[in-house]
């Protein structure tokens, strides 16, 4: 289990045999089979507990208050698993999304994300189509549960197509890790680039183009390597090597 | 990174799953 992270950056195990041992790989390792656990059982708890709420009670129920709760519609213990299920989903599939972007593979806790979307809405929405063609004897109208469950359907295919080309982009690297989006400055500032400050830095000064011989701003690196380094700390204050002529 | 790196997270991924639905199946089985 250990192997089961190639994290970017990290250091390649001292250990003999080449058992990479580090702390971080078994806890992202852990959390992600951790993760996934909760998530799927706080899923099926919800998911089973919404089913027995639609087949028993037509989809409602309430118990306690001043009013008197309609016969076939109190709330059992199927409205305490339902609860417990969602909130089961939502820490466990927090887990699960921050060891994947611990771990750092294959692509982000992104990937993670929609993973669980898809799961959740599709499997949440199975249940909706279902009930809804084939609905439980004391249930009237339950054409609306379709609808319900072709809007869940869909919502799942916004993270099923995200997954399956995140997917495709993992197999046409061979299964690398994915760049890094930044490499450096985006941006650089070219305000001072080549000028000549003259009056009181940062107070009161006018700039001119550089005469042939004077000191001027150096122009960008060109070993980006090294661009973070000679970038002006202020956009408009000359830099401490400049003199006043 | 090779590979193994991916298949890692998905067996992890699917082996969790799996050990999740069965364990939420045995919870609502005990709850419902």
């Amino acid at each position: 289990m250990e192997a089961a992270f190639g994290i970017v950056g990290e250091p390649p195990s001292q250990e003999p045999g080449g058992r990479g041992a580090s702390p971080r790989r078994w806890i992202a390792s852990l959390g992600v089979f951790v993760g996934a656990a909760g998530f799927a059982a706080g899923l099926t708890c919800t998911y089973l507990a919404m089913r027995d709420l639609m087949i028993n009670s037509g989809g409602s129920c309430a118990s306690g208050g001043p009013y008197a709760v309609a016969a076939g519609h109190e709330c059992g213990s199927e409205a305490g698993l339902l609860i417990a299920g969602i909130f089961g989903l939502l820490i466990f599939g927090g887990v699960f999304a921050a060891a994947t972007s611990a771990g750092g593979a294959p692509g982000s806790g992104m990937d993670a994300g929609f993973l669980m979307w898809a799961a959740l809405f599709g499997a949440l929405g199975f249940n909706f189509l279902q009930l809804g063609f084939n609905p439980p004897e004391n249930v009237s109208g339950a054409g609306g549960w379709i609808v319900a469950g072709v809007i869940f359907e869909l919502m799942a295919l916004g993270g099923v197509v995200p997954l399956v080309w995140s997917a495709r982009e993992w197999r046409a690297r061979g299964g690398a890790p994915e760049a890094p989006l930044f490499r450096g400055p985006q941006v650089r500032a070219k305000v001072n680039e080549g000028l000549v400050y003259e009056g009181v830095p940062g107070i009161a000064y006018s700039a001119r183009r550089a005469e042939p011989g004077e000191v001027a701003a150096p122009p960008p690196p060109t070993d980006e390597s090294q661009a973070s380094s000679q970038l002006p700390k202020r956009l408009n204050i000359p830099r401490r090597e400049w003199r006043a002529p | 990174m090779s590979l193994h790196g991916g298949l890692g997270w998905l067996v992890l991924t699917l082996l969790g799953g799996v050990a999740g639905v069965i364990a939420g199946h045995a919870i609502a089985l005990s709850v419902l």
